[in-house]
C-alpha cells in the first residue's frame, strides 16, 4: 500500500538527554558511533528570556548549542532534544529506506551504542514509534472518491471536493512489550498532501497524493521515570506490528 | 523502487533549528510526539532572527563557496574567505558558525572544501569558533581522506586548547606520519597546559 516511506522515528523520552556540543560528548559520541559514517554536527537553539553576552549573543535571544550525530546524506539523525533522544531514518536519493523491521533493527543497535556512551542516564518517561509514508499517485476522481468514503462532508464540499483534506484518530490502548503494559497513544492520520518532489535529484514535481502517517507513544499522563534503553526493542517491536496492521486495515478503508 | 527524495515541508526556520521558550519544556497538547512545537514570530526581534537565518544564510553560503573556489588557501596566511567569515561573525555571530557548520555538512563527500573550511576556521581563536569548529575539526579527523583528516589536526594545533588533546586521543591513523603529527600534536598541547599551570601568574 505505502509506495514511499518518507521516515521512521523512534524516540525516548528522558529529562537529562538535553546534550550541548561539548569535547567529551563528541569524544563519546565518535567513539559510539564509529560505523554508518555518523558525523557530529550542532543545532542552534534560541532560548527566549535569558539573554546571553559575547560571541553567542543574538540580541534578546540565548542559542544553546545542542548535538546531533548524523550521517553525511542525513539518511540517519540522532537528536538529543530537549526531553528526548530521537532518531530518524529518512528516504534519501541513493538510499534504501527498508522496512520498518530493518529500522527496528538498526534502532536497537544504535541505541545500544548509546547506552554504552554513557553521555545521559537512559532513564525515561515514555517511548515513541512513528513512521510517514506516502500512497501510490491516484487520480483526482480516484483521490475525492477516497475522501467521501472515510468523511461525511457538509454538502459544500459534497458540491465542491475539498483538494486537501485531514483525518485524524487517536485511541487509547494498552500496549504489552515485554513484562510492561502501558496506555498508548495510537494516532493514524490520514492526509491528501500536495507539496514538491524531486525524483533522482532532478527538477521539483508536483505533487499531489495521500499521505499516512501511524504513531504510538505511551500516554503523556505518566510522566514518571520508569523505562530503561532495554524497553526500547520490545516497545518497538511491538508497536511496529500495530504499526503493520494498522496500515493493512486502512488500506481496506481507503480501496474500498 | 524509484530513488527519490523526501516532498518539502514548511519550516519555521532552516537548518533545523528551533525557537522554545526559556520556561521548562512541556509536552504538546496533542497526543502526538511527532514533532516538538514551534512557536509562532510574535515579536519584531524574533522576525528579526527568522530574517537572519532566511535571507542572510544563503547569501552567505553562496559567497562563501565561491570564495572557497577562487581562493588559494594556506595554513598561516589570510585571504578573502577569512575575512569574510571574520566580518559575518560580526554581523551574525553564532548564525555564521552554524552556516559554516552546515556547509561543511553538505560538502562532507568534497575533501577539497572541507579542507578549505578547516584551514579557514583555523585561523581563528578557538573561543572564536566554539562549539561549531570544535565539532567540525572532530569530524574532519575522523573523515576517510587523509588531507582532510590532517587538516582536522591541524585546527586543534593552531587553537593550541586542551579541548583538542582529548578528541586527538580517541583517533588513530593507519599512515604512520599522520600519526605521529597527531601524538606530536597531543604531546605539544599537553605540554603547553602543563607551562600554564606552573608559571607564575602576572
Amino acid at each position: 500500500m505505502i509506495e514511499r516511506t518518507l521516515y521512521y522515528q523512534a524516540g525516548f523520552f528522558s529529562p537529562d538527554a538535553y546534550l550541548e556540543a561539548t569535547p567529551e560528548i563528541i569524544r563519546r559520541l565518535l567513539e559510539a558511533f564509529d560505523y554508518k559514517d555518523f558525523i557530529p554536527t550542532t543545532v542552534p537553539e534560541i532560548v527566549i528570556g535569558s539573554p546571553q553576552q559575547g560571541l553567542m549573543a543574538v540580541g534578546p535571544f540565548s542559542p544553546k548549542m545542542r548535538i546531533n550525530v548524523t550521517t553525511p546524506n542525513q539518511e540517519w539523525t540522532l537528536a538529543f532534544q530537549p526531553d528526548r533522544v530521537s532518531l530518524k531514518k529518512m528516504e534519501v536519493i541513493g538510499g534504501a529506506i527498508g522496512e520498518p523491521e530493518d529500522f527496528q533493527n538498526d534502532a536497537i543497535e544504535m541505541f545500544a551504542r548509546l547506552e554504552k556512551a554513557k553521555v545521559f542516564s537512559f532513564s525515561g518517561s515514555r517511548l515513541t514509534y512513528n513512521t510517514r509514508g506516502l500512497l501510490p499517485e491516484m487520480k483526482d476522481e480516484q483521490l475525492t472518491k477516497v475522501n467521501t468514503r472515510i468523511l461525511r462532508l457538509p454538502s459544500f464540499y459534497q458540491e465542491h471536493p475539498p483538494c486537501e483534506w485531514a483525518t485524524r484518530n487517536v485511541a487509547h490502548f494498552d500496549l504489552k512489550f515485554g513484562p510492561k503494559t502501558e496506555c498508548c497513544n495510537v494516532i493514524t492520520d490520514i492526509n491528501r498532501v500536495q507539496g514538491r518532489s524531486s525524483i533522482d535529484g532532478g527538477e521539483a514535481k508536483l505533487v499531489d497524493r495521500i499521505e499516512t502517517r501511524f504513531e504510538i507513544n505511551t500516554h503523556q499522563d505518566r510522566q514518571e521515570i520508569r523505562f530503561c534503553h532495554n524497553d526500547i526493542s520490545t516497545f518497538l517491536e511491538s508497536a511496529i506490528k500495530i504499526c503493520n496492521k494498522l496500515s493493512h486495515q486502512s488500506e481496506k478503508v481507503l480501496y474500498g | 523502487m524509484d530513488k527519490k527524495s523526501v516532498i518539502d515541508v514548511p519550516v519555521t526556520l532552516r537548518s533545523d533549528s528551533k525557537l522554545r521558550p526559556a520556561a521548562p519544556q512541556v509536552d504538546p497538547p496533542t497526543a502526538s510526539t511527532s514533532e516538538l512545537e514551534t512557536l509562532s514570530a510574535d515579536s519584531a526581534v524574533l522576525a528579526d532572527a527568522c530574517n537572519i537565518q532566511g535571507d542572510c544564510r544563503d547569501q552567505f553560503l553562496s559567497r562563501f563557496l565561491m570564495l572557497i573556489h577562487e581562493n588559494d588557501f594556506e595554513f598561516g596566511y589570510s585571504n578573502a574567505a577569512d575575512r569574510y567569515v571574520r566580518e559575518s561573525l560580526v554581523l551574525y555571530g553564532t548564525f555564521a558558525r552554524e552556516w559554516i557548520s552546515e556547509l561543511f555538512v553538505q560538502n562532507y563527500c568534497n575533501p577539497f572544501v572541507l579542507g578549505a573550511i578547516l584551514r579557514v576556521i583555523a585561523h581563528f581563536e578557538y573561543a572564536q569558533m566554539y562549539p561549531q569548529g570544535m565539532t567540525m575539526a572532530a569530524a574532519g579527523v575522523a573523515h576517510d581522506d587523509i588531507s582532510v583528516k590532517e587538516c582536522g589536526v591541524r585546527c586543534f594545533e593552531n587553537w593550541g586548547h586542551i579541548d583538542g588533546r582529548m578528541l586527538l586521543m580517541r583517533f588513530e591513523f593507519s599512515e604512520a606520519w599522520l600519526n605521529e603529527y597527531r601524538i606530536q600534536v597531543i604531546n605539544d598541547l599537553e605540554r603547553a597546559v602543563t607551562n600554564a599551570t606552573t608559571c607564575p601568574q602576572d
